[in-house]
């Protein structure tokens, strides 16, 4: 019962009328750019849809969202203060953690991954794209998650420190073979995604198939033990 | 309305109708002991001490933290419950680290200064948030009742957020009692409140404390403390610069030396029967109609200013104490070594 009204609680602080809405707005641009691409002759179907999962999905929705909903699970009551109203009260603190996580993961998955899927499909309609458009997205939106939810814990700017993660690790660094790589979300869902449609030639995809789904669950899970223990360290305005 | 404060056997967790919540609380672990207990509480931030060298114990009653803005009051009731880690010292609530061991806070209550409240949260949903959070049997009714404590409509169906201050400030006392904590803790809880509301609220803090409740209100308004008629503790830079009764600290301000500024026509006539007869310890002529005078007994000052102006044939224009307010008590208090301490 106390983790639900956690869960309520931070699920309804973080799901403002304008965050939902720029990323229905997003996600139905997503679909439509589908749509068009089915609408052109097409020499690969399946390369044109790993691009548009890959591009658009995996690159700039489903981390924005996670990066947006992430930060604010924790840290928008953190900063306004009304945090002391959940931490000061009889509860193991690692429910704040979960809490944050799944109301998180409740707005990632409808406004971001769901679409990624969509679009995905849409443009190559095979089973294949569909279990690799599903288990990458996911993956990277479950990992995404967890990373953004224990920045904005312990960071005060967790935005601009999340953007540069994004921009720098995820989008340069992690380019840059594949030790870098290992410990980056985009990458292993990368990997995933190429792997179940056939080997498709795309950048980032290092990993085979069951390294790629086990490490970025197994990243998830230390980023979350990592904002639980936190939890009885950190001091509350 | 005839609401009174809600009682932790009526809607707390696990309670028999006969065991008061402070009975539970000391059975938990305070028993025989301080509610509170500070020891050598010390804290900075990147730096610059905030509470240096900290010690006191609190029991049941209301107990006040007075002190100036900027004192540290807010971060030692932060350390108090927990919301913040001494750098050095240890604290007790209870019996227990409240850092360590979340279950003492279901005997806890906190109302924090700052105003923010979850957006688009009714009143009666913040409240029962802290009831179910507090693990209550029937968050609903305890919500009902707390509200009802501090005069709030539970079916008004408006957001806290757009309550004015005072609205809001009531409902966060309404969240910290919902629980009928054993130790409350109030951060400036009478800000932003109209005189009936203050007095309403005064009222339920004193009645928590009769009741054997350990309260600790912050304040920076010494009226306000006296209302409370209550125990004080003052933090000043840090320090706890005196502690005890409140008529204590009201004797210690009567009892040091004011500076007082004089204007008459005939200031150094006047000023020199005032010094001759030891009315005040000494007098500093500012210019040909202004004096400031030092002096130790207020009383005796204000019956004889008067008397001494008429004897030399002076006119006073005007009277003014310069340094009669709060921060000036403070500056006092801490100014000189040994003068703290009990009182």
């Amino acid at each position: 019962m106390k983790l639900v009204s956690l869960y309520l609680t931070l699920l309804r602080g973080i799901s403002s009328r304008a965050r939902v809405l720029g990323f229905v707005v997003v996600a139905a641009i997503e679909i439509v750019i589908a749509i068009l691409l089915l609408g052109q002759d097409l020499s690969d179907p399946t390369v044109a849809a790993v691009q548009i999962v890959d591009k658009f999905g995996m690159t700039l929705i489903i981390p924005l969202a996670a990066l947006v909903f992430g930060t604010a699970a924790l840290g928008d009551p953190i900063e306004d203060g009304t945090y002391v109203y959940l931490w000061l009260r009889p509860i193991g603190r690692w429910q704040l953690t979960v809490a944050a996580y799944l109301a998180t993961v409740t707005m990632v998955l409808p406004l971001a991954v769901a679409p990624t899927i969509v679009s995905g499909v849409v443009v190559d309609p095979t089973f294949d794209m569909l279990t690799g458009a599903i288990v990458s997205s996911l993956l990277a939106g479950f990992a995404y998650s967890a990373v953004f939810v224990l920045l904005g814990q312990v960071t005060q700017r967790s935005l601009i420190w999340g953007v540069a993660y994004l921009l720098i690790f995820e989008q340069f660094i992690a380019r840059g073979g594949k030790g870098l790589g290992f410990i980056s979300v985009h990458s292993h869902a990368v990997s995933i995604l190429s792997k179940s449609v056939g080997d498709v030639d795309i950048a980032l995809d290092y990993f085979s198939r069951p390294v790629a789904f086990v490490v970025p669950i197994v990243f998830a899970l230390g980023w979350l033990v990592w904002s639980a223990a936190h939890q009885n360290r950190m001091s509350v305005a | 309305m005839s609401a009174t404060f809600v009682p932790r056997e009526a809607v707390g967790p696990a309670a028999s109708p006969a065991a008061s919540a402070v009975a539970e609380a000391a059975a938990a672990g305070a028993a025989g002991g301080p509610m509170v207990s500070a020891r050598n509480l010390t804290k900075w931030f990147k730096g610059l001490v905030a509470v240096s060298d900290v010690s006191f114990d609190v029991g049941p009653g209301v107990t006040a933290l007075l002190g100036p803005n900027g004192a540290g009051k807010s971060t030692l009731l932060r350390m108090l419950c927990g919301l913040t880690p001494p750098d050095m010292g240890e604290l007790r609530l209870l019996g227990r680290d409240p850092r360590h061991d979340t279950s003492v806070l279901k005997y806890v209550g906190l109302v924090p200064q700052q105003e923010a409240v979850f957006p688009r949260m009714r009143a009666l949903d913040f409240v029962r948030l802290a009831g179910t959070l507090h693990g209550l049997d029937d968050p609903d009714a305890a919500a009902r009742l707390a509200l009802d404590a501090v005069e709030m409509d539970a079916d008004d169906t408006r957001p806290v957020d757009t309550y004015s201050k005072g609205m809001r400030q009531r409902v966060k006392v309404a969240q910290a009692l919902v629980n009928g904590p054993s130790v409350v803790m109030a951060d400036e809880p009478l800000n932003g409140l109209d005189p009936r509301q203050r007095v309403r609220l005064i009222e339920i803090f004193q009645r928590l404390g009769a009741e054997g409740r350990c309260v600790i209100i912050s304040s920076h308004v010494l009226d306000e403390v006296e209302r409370f008629g209550s125990r004080v503790l003052v933090v000043a830079q840090g320090r706890l610069a005196a502690e005890g009764d409140f008529r204590g600290i009201r004797d210690l301000m009567d009892d040091r030396p004011h500076m007082i500024r004089i204007r008459s026509d005939r200031i150094r006539a006047l000023a020199s029967t005032l010094l001759a007869s030891e009315i005040v310890r000494g007098a500093t002529i500012v210019d040909e109609y202004t004096a400031q005078v030092s002096v130790t007994d207020v009383g005796l000052f204000r019956r004889s200013v008067a008397p001494a102006a008429q004897h030399v044939g002076a006119l006073i224009a005007e009277v003014l104490p310069l340094d009669d307010d709060l921060e000036s008590v403070f500056r006092y208090l801490v100014g000189a070594p040994g003068r703290g301490g009990s009182t």
